[in-house]
């Protein structure tokens, strides 16, 4: 039952990968082109329909696969990359340059990821580069904090007084030690973080202020789906359906993450 | 040449009062000295202020020299140049004692690169010799094992090989035998014991089981709430203990002459803290 829910997310992310690929390859129509009558209803050739633009859905919706995993592939690289390296720094560092480390980090975390984006947005323009940025670094503190509990934990551990005893500096140790024994958490972290990447780049994109026309994403479709909600609401279905997936997806390879690397669970395993 | 001097060693944590109580004690090249409480009596605070591993709000005066240097006050760069090369230490709990993550192998190959400055092949090559050492008949397979895959013992035998690799003066041995049950206990102290004589190292043996202690030690330190009572060769120890606390430690590990039927003997028939002294 424990598996149950890291196949489950396996597989919705597995098929968001999939169609992100093919997408690259092919769809069945030019995503950005107008195909045919607007607002066609799903049918043949256009299996989803066709929106308000004409422009072919099933095609958009694969070709935004790819700009959503990119987004999250990005903003977990940042918010992992400057994350945890400062979590080890907070969890090595005595006295006060950790409280300060620690500090600014609740002041960093009690700025909404959105706000960040929007400042981002308005200082830097509207684009999905600067929304990975924001969403990145409004990750930030999530990775320092889960970094430098798990790093409290480690070196607390005898195997790491046993390492000094033996005369092994403190860098090693955080190289050799204490990084792969905090890598689950951090996987898990990196899992979760990605489905808000996804959620928070919709949202911008809805907003205008991630991914610009005529690039296809899944949050510009809901925003043009919205002009036509009461005469096409599918039109807002597919995107959202999407978006739902892919949350869903990593949100259940997190739990399932969680449940496969719990220290308490993997003795027995 | 003495290799370790410890004068007037105290210990205090925060503002409690002291653990360890300006104790003084001396080592020679290659001597082994048992250092044998009850628990809490501060022989695990007293190893750990050798090697400087001590706690931040641990407050240490006194002095501990080795070779020459003084230990306390230095900074955690020149003791780490201490720490494995000159002194190592062997942990109580070796399950614990020994990275989950981490081959056995390259845990005792990281410990010898970086003293030893070897090139890697023959690192693998120095790690397999001392893991046959430590009395593995096959150390290709035990190096390439992960700790959850060896027992107590074997990993006991791995912390034993980290902590010898670099063959240092003084190997401390903080109470490296509990946690295992006695068949194995007896094969690891033999273990100890031919290793020690033909590093020629010196030995600082922490345990709480004096049987334990006067199969290693040649000399003995009694330590009781924080200040060694009574010290003495082994067998002036187990013959003709002085102080009553040793006298009930003594009495309590002679099994063999109590009569069949009758009370087991306990510290506290000869000895009660706080009442004579």
């Amino acid at each position: 039952m424990r598996r149950a829910s890291l196949w489950a997310g396996v597989v919705l992310i597995g098929f968001v990968v999939v169609t992100a690929v093919v997408s690259r390859l092919w769809s069945p129509f030019d995503p950005v082109m107008p195909v045919g009558t607007r607002l066609l209803p799903p049918g043949w050739p256009c299996v989803l329909g066709t929106d308000a633009f004409g422009r072919d859905v099933a095609s958009r919706l694969m070709v935004g696969a790819q700009g959503c995993l990119w987004v999250g592939i990005v903003a977990v690289g940042i918010a992992a990359l400057v994350g945890v390296p400062l979590g080890l720094l907070s969890a090595g560092l005595k006295g006060p340059a950790s409280e300060v480390l620690l500090r600014a980090t609740d002041v960093a975390q009690a700025f909404p990821a959105l706000l960040l984006a929007l400042l981002l947005a308005g200082a830097f323009g509207g684009n999905t580069v600067t929304a990975m940025i924001a969403i990145g670094l409004a990750a930030v503190p999530q990775f320092l904090r889960i970094a430098r509990a798990g790093a409290l934990t480690v070196l607390a551990s005898d195997f790491v007084l046993a390492a000094r005893a033996c005369g092994i500096g403190r860098v090693a140790i955080a190289r050799t030690h204490v990084l792969p024994n905090i890598a689950p958490l951090v996987g898990v972290q990196a899992s979760v973080t990605f489905a808000m990447a996804i959620l928070a780049e919709a949202a911008l994109s809805y907003l205008g202020l991630g991914t610009q026309p005529p690039t296809p994403s899944w949050g510009s479709m809901l925003r043009d789906a919205q002009s036509v909600l009461f005469v096409d609401p599918l039109l807002a279905v597919w995107p959202g359906l999407a978006i739902a997936v892919a949350v869903l997806g990593f949100n259940l390879l997190g739990d399932g993450l969680r449940d496969l690397l719990d220290p308490r669970l993997r003795e027995v395993a | 040449m003495t290799l370790l001097e410890v004068r007037d060693l105290t210990v205090a944590f925060g503002r409690r009062p002291p653990v360890v109580r300006g104790i003084s004690f001396a080592l020679e090249q290659g001597q082994r000295v048992g250092l044998i409480g009850e628990s809490g009596c501060g022989k695990t605070v007293t190893s750990l202020a050798v090697m400087g591993l001590l706690a931040e709000n641990a407050s240490v005066r006194g002095s501990i020299v080795c070779k020459g240097t003084e230990l306390v006050g230095a900074s955690d760069r020149e003791l780490s140049t201490f720490r494995g090369d000159e002194i190592s230490m062997i942990f109580q709990e070796p399950m614990t004692a020994l990275d989950p993550t981490m081959r056995a192998g390259r845990q005792v190959a990281e410990v010898l690169r970086l003293h030893a400055g070897a090139a890697a092949g023959a690192a693998r090559e120095r790690v397999l010799a001392m893991l046959a050492e430590v009395g593995f008949s096959d150390p290709e397979r035990i190096a390439d094992s992960y700790p959850h895959q060896l027992s107590g013992g074997q990993r006991q035998r791995v912390v034993t090989a980290m902590a010898l690799i670099n063959s240092p003066d003084l190997v401390i041995c903080d109470e490296p035998t509990t946690a295992l049950d006695v068949t194995v206990q007896a094969k690891v102290l033999d273990l100890l014991d031919r290793v020690l004589t033909r590093e020629n190292a010196a030995c600082l043996f922490i345990s709480h089981d004096l049987a334990v202690v006067s199969q290693l030690a040649s000399d003995i330190l009694v330590m009781l709430d924080g200040v060694i009572v009574e010290r003495g060769t082994a067998s002036e120890i187990l013959t003709a203990p002085k102080h009553p606390y040793t006298r009930g430690l003594v009495a309590t590990s002679r099994l063999d002459l109590v009569e069949p039927g009758s009370r087991l003997p306990v510290v506290e028939d000869f000895y009660v803290a706080g009442a004579s002294g």
